[in-house]
């Protein structure tokens, strides 16, 4: 177990060194870099991919994946919008905005689980119908200004705040807690899980479930850093979520991968478009850099496995 | 009679029916051969990405870079035809070569790198969107020579030049998959990739050419956009790799590989276009569309296991 525990600190070392390399580029290069401003906008993307990826990571510990999250993140801020500009108050909004998070993550979880259909398939479908429920039910207005009170959660140190107690918290579900050890088992081996009397769905469940009310959570943070909601929030951003993930180490077969390789993912992503925006690059150079990112990673983590054997 | 129900496409076939007599009865333009030969133009490129992407589906794999393949080829027609002043018939051509060379990359890093299919094919999604952007300076390139723009508008009798093209591609597609042995090794790899290897079938080049011939076909999706739309955008095609997916499961193919046909998927893009049609038609807007896609995907699915489950029942006795 032990000698498993010091495996896993090794795993995210590649990324961590390249995401310092960059960084370390950028600040010597590039004055820019280094100021407030510009590291605080940075944060804020990571924090929201992050919190995003912190639940796709879980998914896809389980083997599956989620392609609904950008949908469901959507959803919430517009209930929560809609809910604040007609006066309800703050804490009540975004406790609604949670609500809806989780309630669409039960939803997926009820495909996935009790109609048995492939995680793919089920998170496709979903994705399109919230969508299109979003849409419908905001009338693809613009949905704001928000309240400047709630405003500030989005600005500032607190995106990262967010980040870090979720990262915090679900990092030690994950490893400390039966639940997160039966995520990583369902993943490694599903047949030997139920086999050994372990509820696979309900797992499952769980996972599903929590990854909706975290894209909740990335959701009230964008809404607050924009001061608005709309329904085409996010459109998209399911890919740049699952290619934090897939940086970070984490095998989309399952089993394998951990909370803060996801973050550094999400954190290299981020800096990377920092970077070219500072260097002045077309930022759709950023595109091409994010796919052979995803190749590289998954390279170095196939020449990991094969330096073991 | 028992034949038919029994068959894999029979669910989706009663859904096209369904369907098609529903919108008849709602509106009196739906079943008119002018209106179904125009649904039948706007999916053509559709049509044709998706008969790759069935191959692909049935050896177990996934490729979700179609819609940036479509992209990257639209764009090199723009690119190289438009701008650059080829000769346009080159252009297409170097677009198709364009495409199959994704298609062979995403093969490559599949089967010699050993990456998982998603992936790869969410590298190469990512990888060939910004290239078509870059190569474009982001902008829609058009002022193509007439003689290529006419071909978008050529009929052949009632038929669009590109729905013909579309439906020998879909043949020769049953052909292969159904008749030759290329085709049963295709089905052979994604029952049992072990038991293929076994006796005999070479997984790599299947799987590669698997990869490659959607490559190829997105690449000719690509030119007909062009020549449909007179121009080229560079997010042509963004959002295909979830039609097409919903196109080739709703059509009776399984993810899980081994199982699947292009009669099936064909008939799921059918029943895409004419909802989508229908629904405009009847006034409902576009994204009440959407909705009702996302609702019949997961029906189609939940059918699928429903029939699983009663023909496993009948067999238990």
């Amino acid at each position: 177990m032990k000698s498993e525990r010091a495996h896993s600190s090794i795993r995210e070392l590649p990324a961590l060194v390249f995401l310092g390399l960059i960084a370390a580029c950028l600040w010597i290069f590039q004055p820019n870099f280094g100021s407030m401003t510009n590291l605080l906008t940075t944060a804020r993307e990571i924090a929201v991919v992050g919190i995003m990826g912190v639940g796709m990571t879980m998914v896809i510990l389980t083997a599956g994946i989620d392609l609904s999250v950008a949908s469901i993140l959507a959803f919430a801020a517009a209930v929560m919008g809609r809910m604040m500009v007609g006066g309800s108050s703050i804490w009540l909004s975004v406790l609604a905005a949670l609500g809806v998070g989780t309630v669409c993550g039960a939803g997926n979880a009820v495909l996935i689980t009790r109609l048995r259909i492939p995680p793919i398939i089920a998170t496709l479908g979903t994705m399109g119908i919230l969508r299109a429920g979003v849409t419908l039910y905001t009338g693809a207005a613009w949905i704001g200004p928000l309240p400047n009170s709630f405003a500030v959660v989005g600005t500032g140190y607190r995106p990262i705040i967010v980040l870090t107690l979720v990262a915090a918290g679900f990092g030690i579900l994950l490893s400390r807690v039966a639940t997160g050890r039966y995520v990583y088992a369902t993943g490694g081996n599903e047949e030997a899980v139920r086999l050994s009397g372990i509820s696979v769905s309900r797992t499952k469940v769980v996972v599903y479930t929590l990854n909706g009310l975290l894209a909740a959570v990335a959701g009230i943070i964008m809404a607050s850093s924009m001061s608005s909601a709309q329904a085409n929030m996010a459109m998209g951003y399911e890919l740049n979520v699952i290619a934090a993930v897939v940086i970070g180490g984490t095998s989309i077969a399952g089993g394998q991968g951990s909370v803060l390789g996801t973050i550094i993912g999400a954190a290299i992503m981020a800096v990377l478009y920092n970077a070219l925006i500072l260097l002045g690059v077309p930022i759709y150079w950023h595109k091409v850099i994010t796919g052979g990112v995803i190749l590289t990673a998954v390279l170095f983590d196939r020449i990991r496995l094969f330096e073991r054997k | 009679m028992k034949a038919i129900l029994k068959a894999k496409e029979s669910a989706i076939l009663i859904l096209f029916a369904a369907v098609f007599i529903c919108f008849a009865q709602l509106s009196e333009r739906f079943a008119t051969p002018d209106n179904l030969f125009n649904v039948a133009r706007q999916y053509s490129e559709l049509a044709v990405v998706s008969i790759g992407l069935t191959m692909v589906i049935i050896t177990g794999g996934i490729d979700i870079s179609v819609g940036s393949m479509v992209g990257i080829s639209s764009i090199l027609v723009g690119v190289l035809g438009a701008k650059m002043g080829l000769n346009v018939w080159l252009a297409c051509l170097l677009a198709m070569v364009g495409g199959l060379a994704c298609g062979l990359i995403n093969g490559l890093v599949i089967t010699k790198l050993r990456v998982q299919p998603i992936v790869a094919t969410l590298a190469m999604l990512s990888a060939a969107r910004g290239l078509a952007w870059i190569l474009s300076g982001a902008r829609s390139l058009s002022g193509f020579p007439d003689s290529f723009v006419a071909l978008g508008q050529t009929a052949i009798g009632p038929m669009p030049l590109s729905v013909v093209v579309a439906l020998v591609l879909v043949t020769l597609g049953i052909v292969v998959l159904r008749y030759t042995a290329l085709g049963r090794a295709i089905y052979a790899v994604g029952s049992s990739e072990e038991a293929a290897r076994l006796s005999g079938v070479s997984v790599f080049r299947i799987k590669l050419f698997a990869y490659a011939v959607t490559g190829l076909l997105c690449g000719l999706g690509g030119v007909i956009m062009a020549a449909r739309l007179a121009s080229s955008v560079p997010d042509a095609g963004s959002g295909f790799e979830f039609e097409a997916i919903t196109a080739v499961v709703m059509g009776g193919s399984s993810l899980k590989g081994g199982e699947g046909s292009i009669i099936g998927t064909i008939i799921g893009v059918a029943v895409m276009g004419i909802i989508r049609n229908g629904l405009n038609l009847i006034g409902v807007p576009n994204i009440w569309q959407v909705l009702f896609l996302g609702v019949m995907l997961i029906l189609a699915v939940l059918g699928d296991n429903l029939r699983t489950w009663i023909r496993a029942r009948q067999v238990t006795g």
